[in-house]
C-alpha cells in the first residue's frame, strides 16, 4: 500500500488548495447541517407534545386546536367521565380557550401570539412542565406565564412586565416556564377564566385535554367522546394530531433535503476539481510509484484515500462551525395557525451521521474520476511526462 | 562475460502504433546478457535504447518475439503478475531521479519494501543498509528539495538497491549531473556491479559512462549495430 503520509503531506504542501476545498466543503455541510437541524428540532417539539395516552377533544371536523371550539358545558360533562386518569387534584383533563392575538415584539414589528388560558390540570399534561423563574400565575388575578422565546422577544415580556394585546387584554407576566420542548414552549399561559373574560367567549372552550387511565381506557374514552350522543365530538390522539401539524416540517424537511442533496454536488465537483489537478500535477510519482511495482488498486485507494481525506476535513470543519448553532432558536411561522413556533436548533446524532455521510459521498465520488484516471495511466507513458 | 544468461532476447520486435500508422522502434533483436554482466546502451536520440530498457525491465511488452528475464518469459505473466515481477526483481534509476518530493530520504528508500512482508524493523534496518552503501548516512530525515543532484541520484540508487534486486536498470542516469558527480554516481554503479554482483544495463550518451560497463552495445533505429567488449580497464583491474 502506498503510506497514507504521501497524501496527508501532499495536501499539507498544497495547503492553499487543500484549503480552499475544506473550506468550500465546510460551508456546503454546515448548511446542510444548520437545514436539518432545524427540521429535527421542529419534528422534535411535535413529537415530545404527544403523549400516548393523552387525547386532545376538539369540534367535530376541526383540524386544529384554534378552530375547534365548542360549548364549555359539554366540556364539563365530557371531564366527568370514567376512563380519564385520577390523581389527588381529581381527573388529569383541563378546558382550555385558544386566542390568537398580535403582539408587538421588542424589536416594533407585530407578530401573531397564541395566548392559551389553561387550568391547573393542564400543566400535568405536558411534558416535564417547569416553572423557571418568578412563579406560576395565580387564578383569576390577570396573570400569564410565558416561555424563555416570548419572554426574550416580545415587549413587555418579561418577569414583572404587562403583555398587551390590543386595547383590552391585558395581563401581568409573574413567570417563566419550559414544558420539555414541546409546542407548549412557543405560547403564554393565562387563567382559563381570565381569557375568557378578556376575549368574552365564556361558556366556550377551544378544546379540551385530558389523559387516560390506560390504554383500553383511552379506546374506551375516544368512543363515548366520539359516538356518545350528548357529545359528537372528536377526540384525536395526541400523537397524531402533532403529527397532523407538521405539515411544516415536511416541507423543511422536502427543501432540506434538496438543497443538501445539491450542496453535495456543488463539494463533489470541488473535491473532483482538486483531485484532477493533483492528479495531473503528479502523473510522473504515479509512473514511478508503478514501475516500483504498486498495482492499480494501490494507485487507485491512495487516490480515494486523498480525496476522501479531504471531504472528510471539510465535514469536520463544517460540523464543528455548527455547533454554535445548537444554542439558538429560531422563531417561524405555523402554517395552519400562523401563530409564531419557536424551533430549538437540534444537534443530534443523526444530523451528524448525514453530514459525515455527505462528505464521503462527496469525498468517494468526487475522487472517483480523478482517481481511474490516475489508474489508467501506462506506466511508460507517465514516466515521460515532465 | 558471465556464466549463466540473465537476459535473453529472442527475435524481438516493438512497435508502436499511431492511430493507423505502425512505427516499428525495435527490429530483429537477439541478445544474451550473462549474469552479473554490465551493459551500456548507446546511440543516437530516437534509437530505441528507452524502448529496449523498459522491454528488459518489464514495463512495456514486446510486439514479437521473446523476452526472457531470469528464466522467466515476460510475455506469459499477467500485468499484476509482471507488477509483482518488477518489485521483486528489477531496480529503477531514472535521469530525473524520480523521487517522490513529500517523503523524506529514508522515506523514499523505504517505499519499495512496503511490498513486501518486511517488519518495521527489518525495513529500517534494510534503508539504513541501503542508505550507507550509496553514502548518504546522516541525510535520512532530508527531503529531495534539500539535496543536490547527486545526492538525489544517490538517494534513488539506495531505493533501486533496497530490496536486493538482481538486475538494475538505468537511463541516462547521470544525464543531469556534472562531470564530477557523473563520475561519483559512475564509480557507485561500478560499484554495485563488482562487489554486490547487480546485473546493471545502462542507458548513456556519455562515451566516458559507457567506457566503465564491461560491455557496450550500440543502437540505431531499432537494430543493434555494434557490440563490443570492453578492457577491464584500470581502477577495477588493479
Ligand atoms: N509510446 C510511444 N508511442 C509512439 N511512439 C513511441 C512511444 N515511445 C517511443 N516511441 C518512439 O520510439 C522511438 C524510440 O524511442 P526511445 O524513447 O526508445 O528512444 P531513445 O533511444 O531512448 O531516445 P533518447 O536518446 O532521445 O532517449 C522514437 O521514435 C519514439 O518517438
Ligand atoms: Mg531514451
Amino acid at each position: 500500500m502506498i503510506p497514507f503520509k504521501y497524501n496527508v503531506r501532499n495536501l499539507r504542501v498544497r495547503w492553499k488548495t487543500t484549503l480552499m476545498t475544506v473550506l468550500g466543503t465546510a460551508l456546503l455541510v454546515a448548511s446542510s447541517c444548520i437545514l436539518f437541524g432545524l427540521v429535527e428540532g421542529l419534528e422534535h417539539s411535535l413529537k415530545v407534545s404527544g403523549d400516548p395516552l393523552d387525547l386532545i377533544v376538539l369540534r367535530q371536523g376541526a383540524t386544529a386546536e384554534t378552530t375547534g371550539g365548542f360549548e364549555g358545558k359539554k366540556a364539563d360533562e365530557l371531564l366527568t367521565l370514567g376512563g380519564i386518569l385520577r390523581d389527588g387534584d381529581g381527573p388529569v383533563g383541563a378546558k382550555e380557550l385558544l386566542n390568537i392575538a398580535v403582539a408587538e415584539r421588542a424589536s416594533g414589528t407585530y407578530n401573531n401570539l397564541i395566548i392559551r388560558g389553561v387550568q391547573p390540570a393542564s400543566r400535568k399534561l405536558r411534558p416535564d412542565f417547569k416553572i423557571v423563574a418568578g412563579r406560576d400565575l395565580e387564578p383569576g388575578k390577570g396573570e400569564c406565564i410565558v416561555p424563555r422565546s416570548v419572554a426574550r422577544l416580545y415587549k413587555g415580556a418579561q418577569i414583572g412586565g404587562q403583555l398587551l394585546f390590543g386595547e383590552k387584554e391585558k395581563y401581568r407576566v409573574v413567570g417563566m416556564f419550559t414544558a420539555g420542548g414541546s409546542q407548549a414552549e412557543s405560547e403564554v399561559w393565562a387563567d382559563l377564566k381570565d381569557v375568557e373574560r378578556n376575549t368574552g367567549r365564556d361558556g366556550s372552550v377551544s378544546c379540551v385535554q385530558l389523559r387516560a387511565s390506560g390504554p383500553a381506557e383511552f379506546d374506551q374514552l375516544r368512543k363515548e367522546i366520539e359516538d356518545g350522543a350528548q357529545f359528537r365530538l372528536a377526540a384525536h390522539p395526541e400523537t397524531k394530531y402533532f403529527e397532523s401539524q407538521s405539515d411544516t416540517s415536511t416541507f423543511f424537511k422536502a427543501a432540506g433535503t434538496l438543497i443538501a442533496i445539491l450542496l453535495t454536488f456543488g463539494a463533489m465537483f470541488a473535491a473532483a476539481n482538486t483531485m484532477f489537478s493533483a492528479v495531473k500535477s503528479r502523473t510522473r510519482e504515479i509512473g514511478t510509484m508503478r514501475a516500483l511495482g504498486f498495482s492499480r488498486g494501490d494507485v487507485l485507494m491512495s487516490f480515494l484515500g486523498e480525496s476522501v481525506l479531504l471531504s472528510l476535513l471539510g465535514g469536520g470543519l463544517g460540523l464543528l462551525a455548527t455547533i454554535p448553532m445548537s444554542l439558538i432558536s429560531i422563531e417561524t411561522m405555523n402554517s395552519s395557525t400562523f401563530a409564531s413556533v419557536n424551533i430549538n436548533f437540534r444537534f443530534g446524532p443523526w444530523v451528524m451521521a448525514v453530514a459525515m455521510l455527505m462528505t464521503l459521498v462527496m469525498g468517494l465520488f468526487g475522487g472517483m474520476l480523478p482517481a481511474l484516471r490516475a489508474v489508467r495511466l501506462e506506466v511508460i507513458s507517465a514516466l515521460r511526462e515532465l | 562475460m558471465g556464466a549463466s544468461p540473465s537476459i535473453e532476447l529472442r527475435g524481438v520486435e516493438k512497435e508502436y502504433r499511431r492511430d493507423e500508422f505502425v512505427v516499428p522502434v525495435l527490429q530483429g533483436l537477439d541478445l544474451t546478457v550473462g549474469e552479473g554482466e554490465y551493459l551500456a546502451l548507446m546511440g543516437p536520440s530516437g534509437s530505441g535504447k528507452t524502448t529496449l530498457l523498459n522491454l528488459v525491465a518489464g514495463l512495456d511488452v514486446a510486439t514479437r518475439g521473446q523476452v526472457i528475464v531470469h528464466g522467466q518469459d515476460l510475455g506469459r505473466l499477467s500485468e499484476s503478475e509482471i507488477t509483482r515481477w518488477r518489485a521483486d526483481n528489477v531496480g529503477f534509476i531514472f535521469q530525473t531521479y524520480n523521487l517522490i518530493p513529500v517523503l523524506t530520504a529514508a522515506e523514499n528508500v523505504e517505499l519499495p519494501l512496503l511490498l513486501t512482508g518486511l517488519s518495521r524493523k527489518r525495513r529500517r534496518e534494510n534503508v539504513a543498509t541501503a542508505l550507507r552503501v550509496v553514502g548518504l548516512e546522516g541525510r535520512e530525515h532530508h527531503y529531495p528539495r534539500q539535496l543536490s543532484g547527486g545526492q538525489e541520484q544517490r538517494v534513488a540508487i539506495a531505493r533501486a538497491i533496497v530490496t536486493d534486486p538482481f538486475l538494475l536498470v538505468a537511463d541516462e542516469p547521470t544525464g543531469d549531473l556534472d562531470r564530477n558527480t557523473a563520475d561519483e554516481i559512475l564509480e557507485l554503479l561500478e560499484q554495485l556491479n563488482k562487489e554486490f554482483e547487480k546485473t546493471i544495463v545502462m542507458v548513456t550518451h556519455d562515451p566516458l559512462a559507457a567506457r566503465r560497463a564491461g560491455r557496450v552495445l550500440h543502437l540505431d533505429k531499432g537494430r543493434l549495430v555494434d557490440d563490443v567488449i570492453n578492457e577491464p580497464h584500470a581502477p577495477a583491474a588493479s
